[in-house]
């Protein structure tokens, strides 16, 4: 009887249990995995923009020896995360997701992520699942950092009333 | 998968110079990478992680699943690769 109580108050935490979410996980980390242990790539995303850029811009920052020698993996890389995405959607639910959320606040919150994983050199794949998983103190530093901020500001707009 | 050993974006010659090494990749580079990242977008979609509302959840602090995503991610990451770079690229 007396374990009820704290079960019950996981239970709280977690309305839609955890299942999904760890194995889910685990299958991102696999995907991560595979690659470091085939080719000692720490698989970030978000470099895809510069890399991808180089195609096309003769800008010179943008076609340093670090993009243009990465730029096909990453092209890959992205391919199969949408694809993979893509393979889910089709299989186990009816087509591709929507969301509630305006378009305008997805394009800002996606400028700003942007521009904050090019300050922060990684984002939540780079720094979040490699950085994490090998203990890197400056990915531990960059997560702990942008995920306190975050749910700050998810408060935030929440208390000040703002609907998605 | 030892065999598609490429390290890295780039290699240092002897010199110190960096060369792309984009050039002699063993053919199963670009498909090693592919599968990873299949692998990687299919557990996103399966995590749910992929729905803003799900985020938004989590960020209100109403559903602390997306730990486990994170968790999940970062400690099958570690416990099959011993040591990475000190960072990401």
């Amino acid at each position: 009887m007396s374990t009820l109580i704290p079960v019950l108050a996981v239970a709280e935490l977690f309305p839609n249990g955890v299942e999904r979410y760890a194995v889910g996980g685990l299958l991102v980390g696999l995907g991560t995995v595979v690659i470091y242990l085939a080719t000692g790539i720490t698989a970030g995303a978000s470099t895809f923009l510069e890399s991808t850029l180089s195609y096309a811009s003769g800008l010179p920052q943008l076609n340093q020896p670090k993009y243009v020698a990465s730029r096909d993996w990453r092209v890959v890389f992205t391919l199969g995360i949408v694809l993979g995405a893509a393979a889910y959607a089709l299989a186990f639910q009816n087509g591709a997701w929507t969301t509630d959320v305006q378009w305008w606040r997805l394009l800002g919150g996606g400028v700003l992520v942007g521009v904050g994983t090019r300050i922060g050199k990684g984002c939540t794949s780079g720094h979040g699942i490699c950085g994490v998983g090998s203990l890197s103190e400056t990915s531990l530093v960059n997560v702990a950092t942008f995920l306190a901020v975050a749910v700050g500001t998810a408060q935030l707009v929440q208390a000040l009333g703002v609907t998605p | 998968m030892s065999e598609v050993d490429q390290r890295e974006t780039s290699t240092t010659d002897e010199r110190g110079a960096e060369r792309p090494a984009s050039r002699d990749r063993h053919p199963l580079f670009l498909p090693v990478v592919l599968a990873g990242g299949l692998i990687f977008g299919f557990g996103l979609a399966y995590s749910r992680m992929a729905r803003p509302e799900v985020v938004l959840d989590f960020l209100q602090l109403e559903d602390f699943g997306l730990l486990f995503v994170m968790g999940g991610a970062a400690g099958g990451h570690r416990r099959r690769v011993r040591r990475g770079d000190d960072g990401p690229r």
